[in-house]
């Protein structure tokens, strides 16, 4: 290895952050990290440089990063591809075979028998699955409301720890094995990749600040009613995990996101702190990650968990139903802040279940997480 | 030449970072010659917000940084960017 100088690098690092204690390490930083500083001296002090390298490192704070200001939205909604509105899925499940060209190589098709491939079954049986709730529940049919294939690409790259939603299709990497593990897992992952191409769709909302961390919160939400769709859930039988069971059993973490709890999922030495607000006291400002989208999207999160915790039953019957109605009603704009949004669903509570016990919890629900709606 | 890689974003919205001097190391030229092509494909718009959920990468070669988003990657990218994050690990 000779003089190589090289670390690597789990450590999760987020800048800007608002609590007072992550600012050790230099003054006026503005680059932090998610792991506490209390943490990162114990790992400083590792014998194994692998894990005291990088602390080291990170403890070292950072002010290079430069301020970003990116507002161009993301691409428009295309129109849909011309597909007839059946009312059934018509699913496609590729195999990128560790590569990166997309979509691969088609391995089932609608119908189709299952074959060996659990992650081929698994990304098939989510898409089912979320094609399910938009129908059953929302009456949409697909993505587009008119009947949209669904596509998914898996086995993306090597040991890709990652899955997103490409603007006409998912991709699902096999994760790396040390903390991630596969990420078609769990349905709740595949039924927020779908729901992105939902609201692209619909309200478009732009992946960056609060707009994108309504996109995240939004795809967060239906993943999770998918699951307790899937698993015939009420409110207070469901975990709210978003992930739960794509964490290697090293890490000590339940999933990456609560809705419940947001800032408890994880808590793990390598991968950091789960670094979710759950109301507005704790917002996070920074440009790292579009603008905290899978940060801040905690706030929206925990609104929605309160309401469907308060009005019990099986939350997409009403809690979902308003949120779904927000998402596709036309009124909520691409760059809609939180409060246009809570703003919003006070008006669809009323209009779909008139100044009932679903208005009030709203309004709730909205208060507690520290978002007025007037 | 010192390398850095930062990648943010992806649905975890966890960050990772990592790094690598080749000044000494016998492969440098190789290094050298997968740098220029990384950085010569550096068309991708610095605003671009990227697709939901995909990861953003910074590549920092001494004093120059480019940034670039999955899926749209070259060969070149991809390749410097999975050696700087998985080497030394």
């Amino acid at each position: 290895m000779g003089d190589r100088m090289m670390t690597e690098c789990h450590i999760a690092c987020m800048n800007a952050f608002t609590h007072a204690d992550a600012t050790a390490g230099g003054p006026a930083p503005v680059f932090c990290t998610i792991v506490p500083p209390h943490v990162l001296d114990k790992l400083a002090q590792a014998d194994d440089p692998v894990i005291s390298g990088p602390a080291r490192r990170t403890l070292e704070a950072d002010s290079s990063q430069r301020t970003r200001r990116r507002l161009t939205a993301f691409r428009a909604a295309g129109p849909p591809s011309g597909a007839e509105a059946t009312g059934k899925p018509n699913r496609t499940i590729h195999d990128c075979g560790n590569g990166t060209a997309l979509p691969g190589r088609k391995v089932r098709g609608e119908g189709e028998e299952p074959g060996r491939d659990a992650t081929v079954n698994r990304a098939y049986a989510g898409l089912g699955a979320t094609f399910e709730l938009l129908l059953k529940a929302y009456e949409r049919d697909s993505l587009d409301g008119a009947g949209l294939p669904l596509v998914a690409s898996v086995h993306y790259d090597r040991e890709y720890a990652n899955a997103f939603w490409d603007g006409e299709q998912m991709v699902f990497g096999d994760g790396d094995g040390e903390i991630f593990l596969d990420f078609t897992i769990p349905v709740d992952v595949i039924g927020h990749e779908l729901a992105h191409g939902v609201t692209q769709y619909t309200a478009n909302l732009t992946y960056y600040g609060q707009p994108g961390a309504l996109n995240e919160s939004m795809s967060d939400v239906i993943g999770s009613l998918v699951k307790q769709y899937t698993l015939g859930q009420t409110a207070d039988q469901a975990d709210w995990l978003i992930g739960q069971g794509l964490l290697a059993p090293r890490v000590t973490g339940v999933a990456l996101r609560s809705m419940k709890a947001p800032g408890t999922a994880y808590d793990d030495d390598v991968l950091g702190k789960d670094p979710q607000p759950a109301t507005m006291d704790d917002y996070v400002r920074t440009n790292q990650d579009n603008g905290g989208v899978h940060i801040n999207s905690g706030i929206p999160n925990h609104a929605f968990y309160l309401l469907a915790d308060r009005l019990g039953g099986k939350a997409w019957e009403r809690a979902g139903r308003i949120w779904f109605d927000v998402l596709t009603g036309g009124e909520l704009a691409g760059d809609a802040d939180f409060a246009d949004f809570a703003r919003l669903t006070v008006s669809a509570a009323r209009a779909r279940f008139g100044d009932g016990a679903e208005l009030e919890a709203v309004v709730k629900a909205w208060s507690q997480v520290g978002v007025p709606t007037p | 030449m010192h390398i850095e890689v930062r990648r943010t974003g992806g649905f975890a919205g966890i960050e990772r970072r990592a790094e690598v001097d080749t000044s000494h190391l016998p492969d440098a030229p190789a290094w050298q010659s997968l740098v220029e092509e990384a950085l010569s494909d550096a068309s991708a718009d610095p605003a671009d917000l990227g697709v939901p959920d995909g990861f953003h990468y910074w590549i920092t070669v001494d004093t120059r940084t480019i940034h670039c988003a999955d899926p749209h990657l070259s060969a070149s990218q991809r390749t410097l960017i999975s050696r700087v994050l998985k080497e030394g690990a």
